[in-house]
């Protein structure tokens, strides 16, 4: 099927116009195109037809470039039919008698809309809903009978409440009509939604006044005499009742046009539609056929996607190549009257699988997604498509399903709204916690975290799910009138940040004195972490100094970051990225001579695992003397300042965000903050070091830089905003001080900037009056804080080893400095891991 | 089981009151308060913690296995100690620096899940030496 000289094209849809620019633009001249098309224009967008009554012109949804094509050898022949195809001659006859021999023909005739033939059909007043001059009719008759009826407000009716039904009334709406729609089901679009689905679609129709009759009937179509001419005036349902009606439009499905096909001997499906192959090709193989006239695997296919997947397989077949179509899945996403809908995979709900839900008929959303053993089969969203893409990808497999509740979520919900989810969402994915499961046990009595943690199992895997935890504990005991302990833990009758405050102004500097003045007994997990925070981040001293050593929790306890089998992981600064060949090779060399296993991280930095303690004085003797320092990749701290290379190198680059994202970097290192803080520069607008993400972002444009705020990825990703533009560099760094200092003086314990900024009240614009306006006067401290930070920081393994008696602390027994336990390891890809859980010493 | 300063005699809580042979560790005050060693008794990692006096308690002597009994990883000796309970019962705790349950110091019970279970061993001070006490096997 290689190099035809001729090929004859049957249809200008959009489909056929896809087709010939696939051709056109693999084959160029050495094919020559003939388009056959009926409408007296070239291809038009059908799919956005509706918008044609919002204004939008026949050029605006033009798909078709005829000069252009022509100019490419494509000949086009509008208003034209064929009439007969003559197999044996290769060549088709149009309806004008003209006869036109072809190599290859290509059948896209598309199809024609449905009209059931219920008596009065016909009469005038009556439309289908397909083509541009069906438009042009439909508002003719409008205004027409709007001239007739004077005052009288029209009414109009569409027969279907399928996607094109609703996309027909909205057009009739748009008219100035009364709109109805009847549908046969007792929901809309019974093909693609569920019953909760279809329920919550029907509610934004009702909110644009358009009327729905379910379950109508429609047994006749009545008309009367209107000064000599018969009109249409209503419908007639099988039970009786009659609906007002000056214009009907059917919109009840639509049939394939195989006609000319079924003719001339072809293939045709059991429900319509001209047989193909994966190749697109019919019994013939000398015709082929695409689009919605195509019966592929008995079905055809009435959306744009599968038609162009068509198009371009038998484009690809047509000029040497061997692609291929193997049908295609039916999801869709588009607009409805301004309304979201999308339904991929398997959108029945079936027996057997577990549904994740979001409802709120508030806001009219409605999100379903169906999972099977754990993975994404399918679902349905109506008023908000976020997270499609994903959804869709993990119902094909193309994605893992992971975190799916929280893509269930709709956009702008997130961890504080945590009580506002259904029960069934899971709220813990390491244990399949449901949040109905959590209310139970409150129900029963859990009244703290840790009880509800040991009740539930929800939290104690990986612990992402404990913020979204602690605010469901929170809410629920509100609301059942149980006053919320806002106290840090048993120990501590005060919030973190009231601690702050009362550390802050006490000048505290050790944990007997805050612990002795402030709370009872030893502490615990919690409180001590929280303390060994607040006293770092209001001094620069050595973490591991005085009683602040027993306060550091597993990572900070050894300044490196405990695996699993109990040995570190060690992860240098890279400043912004940017690493010289002489300490790449040492890092290389040290993951040699200690056999560590390495990954690059997500961060652009190195990680080097599976040391053990007494080896990490050792390794990062070495690092520091290849000039590197402490990467706080162990601390609650300032991680990583990403980066693209700028316009140092980049060609689009409009700043060089690779020397902002070091001195940022180098700013800020060793601040130890409530959580970890991530940040980003980008040299542009093409935002490829994703500063968006981060908890603050810098991005350049012409004339300075952008500045985001609050954002992160993890569990429940959020996107930083936008919080000042166009700064320069003295009012980047100064803004971005009082951001970091306000956050740690008032943040909970482990919250995020995002989390901590969802809840400030007055949001962005209460953020500006604090750390721009100064409205607290509190901009003097929090400059004064940061400056000192930055006059005092030092690296911390530096710090360990320029004093033996602290490097001494880094030996695994005590009484044996010699002996080390031995993990148990085994090779994967050349390097070496842990063995599988519970094999270690 | 633990002991206190003031009191170098192992008091016996446990079924396993049987005969020990003493391991001297390190001197007392190689071991910050409140900030776990591991040591090598008998061969076997032993977690040892000494908790700083605190309201009516006085500094208290602890010594658990250093094996970690969720993850078999030799870590617990580098957990976060703390206290449950208000006077007169304050019960001192450490928790697993990977998982983060909590063990009770004394007799060794998860307080979080009750499958798990850390070993304790009798410690005392002798001449300002932290000495471990090994089970011996009966001949």
């Amino acid at each position: 099927m290689s190099d035809p000289q001729h090929v004859v094209v049957v249809g200008n849809g959009m489909v056929g116009q896809r087709f010939v620019e696939e051709l056109s633009s693999r084959a160029g001249s050495d094919v020559r195109v003939t388009v056959i098309g009926e409408e007296p224009v070239g291809a038009y967008d059908r799919v956005a037809l509706s918008s044609w009554f919002d204004g939008a012109t026949d050029a605006d949804l033009s798909l078709c470039d005829v000069d252009a094509l022509s100019a490419a050898g494509v000949e086009f022949r509008f208003g034209r039919r064929v009439d007969n195809i003559d197999r044996t001659q290769h060549s088709v006859v149009l309806d004008d008698g003209d006869r036109l021999g072809y190599d290859h023909l290509v059948l896209a005739t598309g199809s024609s809309p449905f009209v059931p033939p219920v008596p009065g059909h016909d009469a005038p007043g009556c439309f289908v809903y397909r083509t541009l001059e069906d438009l042009r009719a439909i508002r003719e008759w409008v205004q027409q009978r709007a001239a007739q009826c004077g005052d009288r407000e029209l009414s109009g009716v569409v027969v279907g409440g399928g996607l094109l039904g609703l996309e027909a009334a909205n057009a009739l709406k748009n008219l100035g009509t009364t709109t109805h729609v009847v549908e046969m089901a007792e929901r809309l679009m019974p093909q693609q939604l569920d019953v909760d689905a279809s329920a919550m679609l029907r509610r934004w129709v009702d909110s644009m006044d358009i009327t729905t009759h379910l379950g109508f009937a429609t047994q006749q179509i009545e008309s009367i005499d209107a000064a000599g001419t018969e009109v249409v005036s209503g419908l007639r349902g099988a039970d009786g009742s009659f609906i007002d009606a000056d214009i009907v439009v059917f919109s009840a499905g639509i049939r394939p046009r195989h006609q000319v096909a079924q003719e001339c001997g072809l293939d045709i499906g059991e429900r319509g539609g001209v047989v193909i192959d994966d190749t697109c090709t019919t019994v013939d193989p000398a015709i082929s056929a695409i689009g919605e006239v195509a019966c592929h695997g008995g079905r055809t296919f009435g959306l744009v996607g599968p038609g162009y997947a068509m198009a371009k397989a038998l484009a690809e077949q047509l000029t040497g190549g061997n692609a291929t179509f193997e049908g295609a899945d039916l999801s869709t996403k588009l607009k409805l009257l301004g309304v979201d809908v999308a339904s991929f995979g398997e959108t029945a709900v079936i027996e057997g699988h577990d549904q994740v839900v979001f409802a709120d008929p508030t806001t009219k959303v409605f999100r379903r997604v169906a999972m099977s053993d754990g993975a994404v089969v399918g679902g349905v969203l109506v008023g908000d498509a976020t997270n499609f893409d994903a959804l869709h990808a993990m119902s094909t497999g193309a994605m893992a399903s992971k975190n799916v509740a929280a893509l269930v979520l709709p956009d702008g919900l997130s961890v504080a709204d945590v009580a506002e989810l259904p029960d069934s969402v899971q709220l813990c994915s390491c244990n399949n916690v449901l949040r109905g499961d959590v209310k139970t046990a409150i129900d029963a009595g859990c009244q703290d975290l840790a009880s509800l943690k040991s009740e539930t199992t929800a939290g104690t895997g990986c612990g992402g799910c404990l913020p979204g935890l602690a605010a469901l504990l929170e809410s629920e005991l509100e609301q059942r009138g149980i006053e919320v302990d806002r106290s840090l833990c048993a120990h501590f009758a005060h919030s973190r940040q009231e601690l702050f405050d009362l550390v802050r102004f006490h000048r505290h500097t050790t944990w007997a004195e805050v612990i002795s003045a402030h709370g009872t007994g030893r502490g615990c997990e919690i409180c001590r972490p929280t303390v060994a925070s607040i006293l770092a981040s209001l001094s620069n001293g050595y973490v591991l100094d005085g009683d602040q050593a027993g306060l550091q929790d597993t990572n900070d306890h050894a300044l490196a970051n405990m695996q699993r089998n109990g040995t570190y992981s060690v992860v240098p600064r890279v400043p912004g990225g940017e690493i010289t060949p002489e300490q790449l090779i040492e890092l290389g060399a040290i993951a040699q001579d200690f056999d560590l296993y390495v990954k690059i991280t997500g961060a652009q930095r190195i990680d080097l695992f599976g040391a053990q303690l007494h080896e990490l004085p050792l390794i990062w003797r070495r690092v520091i003397d290849a000039g590197m320092e402490s990467g706080h990749a162990y601390g609650k701290a300032l991680r990583t300042v990403k980066s693209c290379v700028g316009d140092t190198w980049c060609r689009y680059g409009v700043q060089d965000s690779v020397t902002m994202a070091i001195e940022i970097e180098r700013r800020y290192r060793g601040l130890r903050a409530p959580h970890k803080l991530k940040s980003a520069v980008s040299g542009c607008t093409r935002e490829c070091a994703e500063a968006q993400s981060k908890d603050f972002g810098v991005i350049a444009t012409e004339v300075g830089w952008n500045l985001y705020l609050a954002g992160n990825g993890g569990r429940v990703p959020r996107h930083a905003e936008l919080f000042a533009a166009d700064l320069d560099d003295d009012t980047l760094i100064r803004t971005i001080d009082r951001f970091l200092m306000f956050y740690i003086r008032t943040a909970d314990r482990l919250e995020r900037t995002s989390t901590w900024f969802e809840k400030l009240d007055g949001g962005m614009e209460y953020l500006r009056s604090v750390i721009v306006d100064d409205a607290l006067g509190i901009c003097d401290e929090l400059d004064a804080d940061m400056a000192a930070h930055v006059e005092t920081y030092e690296c911390e393994w530096a710090a360990t080893l320029a004093d033996p008696a602290r490097a001494a602390e880094f030996v695994e027994f005590v009484n044996a400095p010699e002996a080390t336990s031995t993990p148990v390891w085994v090779t994967e890809r050349g390097q070496r891991i842990p063995a599988p859980a519970g094999a270690s010493t | 089981m633990t002991a206190i300063e003031q009191d170098p005699v192992t008091t016996s809580e446990s079924d396993s009151a049987g005969a020990v042979s003493w391991v001297t560790v390190c001197a007392a005050d190689r071991i910050r308060r409140d900030r776990g060693v591991a040591a090598l008794v008998a061969g076997q990692p032993v977690a040892i913690f000494r908790l700083s006096p605190v309201d009516a308690e006085p500094e208290e002597w602890c010594a658990v296995s250093h094996i970690d009994p969720d993850t078999g990883s030799p870590v617990m000796a580098r957990g976060l100690v703390g206290s449950v309970g208000n006077p007169p019962l304050v019960i001192p705790t450490v928790a697993s620096p990977i998982y983060k349950q909590r063990y009770n110091l004394r007799t060794g019970a998860c307080l979080d899940r009750a499958d798990l279970r850390l070993e304790t061993f009798p410690v005392r001070l002798h001449d300002g030496q932290v000495e471990v006490g090994a089970p011996v096997m009966s001949a």
